[in-house]
């Protein structure tokens, strides 16, 4: 029989939901919801699928995961998260709820080298949530706190969602990092504020008053791990190197600096640390394969075309589509990791936000900002989850402190929706080859 | 017994993970290098031999995750507390990842039969050398989702006696 693209479209999403409520891992639910269609229609054959999804990871781009993956690895091995910490402590600490302002602080300086915020949860988390609640911080706040700053990881670049982004929408991977660099600070000062505001209502106490000794000391040890973006952003903008290059430069810098310069990564842990960065990219890799093969089966049904169609019929105009495209990207955070979401219900809204005159630089960032809140919600919120066990608490308990947290990056979503041109202005200016 | 043998076979594909995460930079660096300095010649083959590493770095990692229980998924619904139910919710995830996976290893053989027929452009490699990986993946995540599956039965048995 042939499948009508209603029937395909019920089955494809149906079977995949029921399989992830019953806890079938999502790589294989995604893999698994194509096969009764496959069953069903002469036109398809198993083989078809198993080449989508084979020939997926025939990307060079998506090189760029493991390396990245790699740096951070490295730089939390290395001690240069100790390094961060001490500039951040030195440069934000003196404010009232010190520690918090460390915490977000040296989330955005390792957001700016690493690109990936579950190790920037997870590195920052084991040195600054236990040093929180030494110095009286509610654990329920260092956990929040720790969780929803380190989803910079994936906003300020560089950021693998955007290298994932690039290469799977041909959108460039150079222009999305700077599109993502305004609203990552801008993130961030929200975040402070928003610690500040706890710190007047519970007295949290300040680090110290730092001296120029002090600020000169810190600076001299982050100094070689603060080079990092410069050469990986800035040979990505300059045009010099591709991101694949750029992930392998920050990897192999951050292997000199942890087994040369600092001395503190040695043979035997490089074996661990290669092991846990290959573990934690093929799991997430995988799934992109999967993905790939339930996307192209989306598509080979016309499922996108049929969301254009209904989408446009409904004149939201640019600020309701990136509305609606932001609260599916929220919502399938919840539930999905982030870079099967960008496979399946990116390619699907790309049309989309085309059709409602979205730019798509503007359109990745507003989609890796809302999968980013995706990171700190439960039941799939991975860094909520890590900094949890970090804390030694359950995630429920947490969850009031994540919303009032969330609230002013929420805040921040909207406006880069309201103003396009946040996101835009520094691409358009570094980069404005990118945009014909 | 079986599960010890199979313990240790994904030690060693844990080891294969680690080389070849180490092995993929080779090629890309060389390729860095390459461009920017002109201490090597440029050559056409490191990028083919990167994906090719990259592959296998997937599939290698994915059939680790199915032993170490470690894929993503999404807890909606609560743990089971009850053996009878526990046996339930993780049996039919076991036995729907182990159908999957006896599906990719069947046509996955088909699948490394068109890539023993291809050659690759840049090496002239044959492509069976990436696309065997497909059935190889199918069998041991077959062979993982078994043993598991087994073994939650297991479970189940001995728990029922205990309480008889």
């Amino acid at each position: 029989m042939i499948v009508s693209t209603l029937m395909a479209c019920t089955i494809l999403l149906g079977s995949f939901i029921v399989l992830v409520l019953i806890r079938v891992p999502v790589a294989f639910a995604l893999g698994l919801a194509t096969v009764p269609i496959v069953l069903l229609d002469v036109r398809l054959t198993p083989f078809i699928v198993l080449d989508r999804m084979f020939q997926s990871y025939n990307s060079f781009i998506l090189l760029a995961v493991p390396f990245f993956l790699l740096a951070a690895n490295l730089m939390n091995s290395g001690k240069v998260t100790d390094k961060l910490i001490e500039l951040s402590r030195v440069l934000t600490g003196w404010m009232p709820g010190g520690l918090g302002h460390v915490n977000v602080a040296v989330s955005m300086l390792f957001a700016g080298i690493s690109g990936s915020s579950t190790a920037d949860a997870a590195g920052c988390g084991k040195i600054l949530i236990p040093a929180m609640v030494k110095e009286g911080y509610d654990t329920r706040f260092a956990i929040a706190i720790t969780a929803c700053s380190s989803v910079m990881g994936v906003i300020i670049p560089p950021s693998i969602l955007m290298v994932v982004w690039g290469g799977v929408m041909q959108v460039s991977v150079g222009a999305l990092f700077l599109g993502g660099a305004v609203p990552g600070i801008m993130i961030g000062l929200a975040l402070m504020a928003t610690v500040y505001g706890y710190a007047k209502v519970y007295d949290y106490p300040i680090v110290g008053r730092p001296t120029f000794a002090d600020l000169w000391r810190a600076l001299k040890g982050a100094f070689l791990a603060m080079m990092t973006p410069v050469l990986v952003i800035g040979g990505i903008v300059g045009g010099i190197v591709t991101p694949t290059e750029s992930a392998i430069i920050a990897a192999a810098y951050s292997l000199v600096l942890g087994m040369f310069v600092y001395r503190t990564v040695t043979v035997r842990d490089l074996m661990g640390i290669l092991y846990d960065t290959g573990r934690f990219a093929s799991i997430s890799l995988f799934a992109i394969g999967t993905a790939s093969a339930f996307g192209w089966m989306l598509s080979f049904f016309n499922v996108p075309r049929l969301i254009v169609s209904t989408m446009t019929a409904l004149e939201f105009g640019p600020f309701g589509t990136a509305m609606m495209i932001a609260g599916l990207f929220l919502v399938f955070g919840l539930f999905i990791d982030a870079i099967p979401t960008i496979i399946i219900l990116g390619t699907v809204l790309m049309p989309v936000a085309q059709t409602a005159g979205i730019d798509p630089i503007s359109f990745a960032i507003i989609g890796i900002v809302s999968l980013a809140f995706g990171l700190v919600t439960p039941p799939y919120g991975l860094c909520l989850l890590i900094s949890a066990s970090i804390g030694g608490m359950n995630v429920v308990s947490v969850l009031r402190d994540v919303v009032i947290i969330l609230i002013p990056m929420l805040l921040i979503l909207l406006l880069i929706m309201i103003f396009p041109d946040l996101v835009l202005w520094l691409p358009q200016t570094l980069m404005p080859g990118s945009f014909r | 017994m079986i599960g010890d043998g199979l313990e240790w076979f994904c030690k060693v594909l844990r080891i294969l993970l680690a080389v070849l995460v180490g092995a993929l930079s080779i090629p890309v660096f060389m390729q860095v290098v390459a461009r920017y300095t002109g201490l090597i010649p440029t050559y056409l083959w490191t990028e083919e031999l990167a994906t090719f590493i990259f592959v296998w770095i997937v599939m290698i990692g994915s059939m680790v995750a199915v032993w170490d229980g470690t894929h993503f998924d999404v807890r909606v619904i609560p743990d089971a507390r009850r053996p009878i139910l526990v046996l339930f919710q993780n049996g039919v995830v076991l036995l729907l990842i182990l159908g999957f996976a006896l599906m990719f290893a069947w046509y996955g053989i088909h699948y490394a039969e068109f890539g023993a027929n291809q050659r690759s452009v840049m090496m002239r490699a044959n492509k069976l050398v990436t696309h065997i990986s497909v059935p190889i993946a199918g069998v041991v995540w077959s062979m993982f989702a078994g043993y598991r599956l087994f073994e939650t039965i297991q479970i189940y048995r001995k728990s029922r006696s205990q309480t008889q």
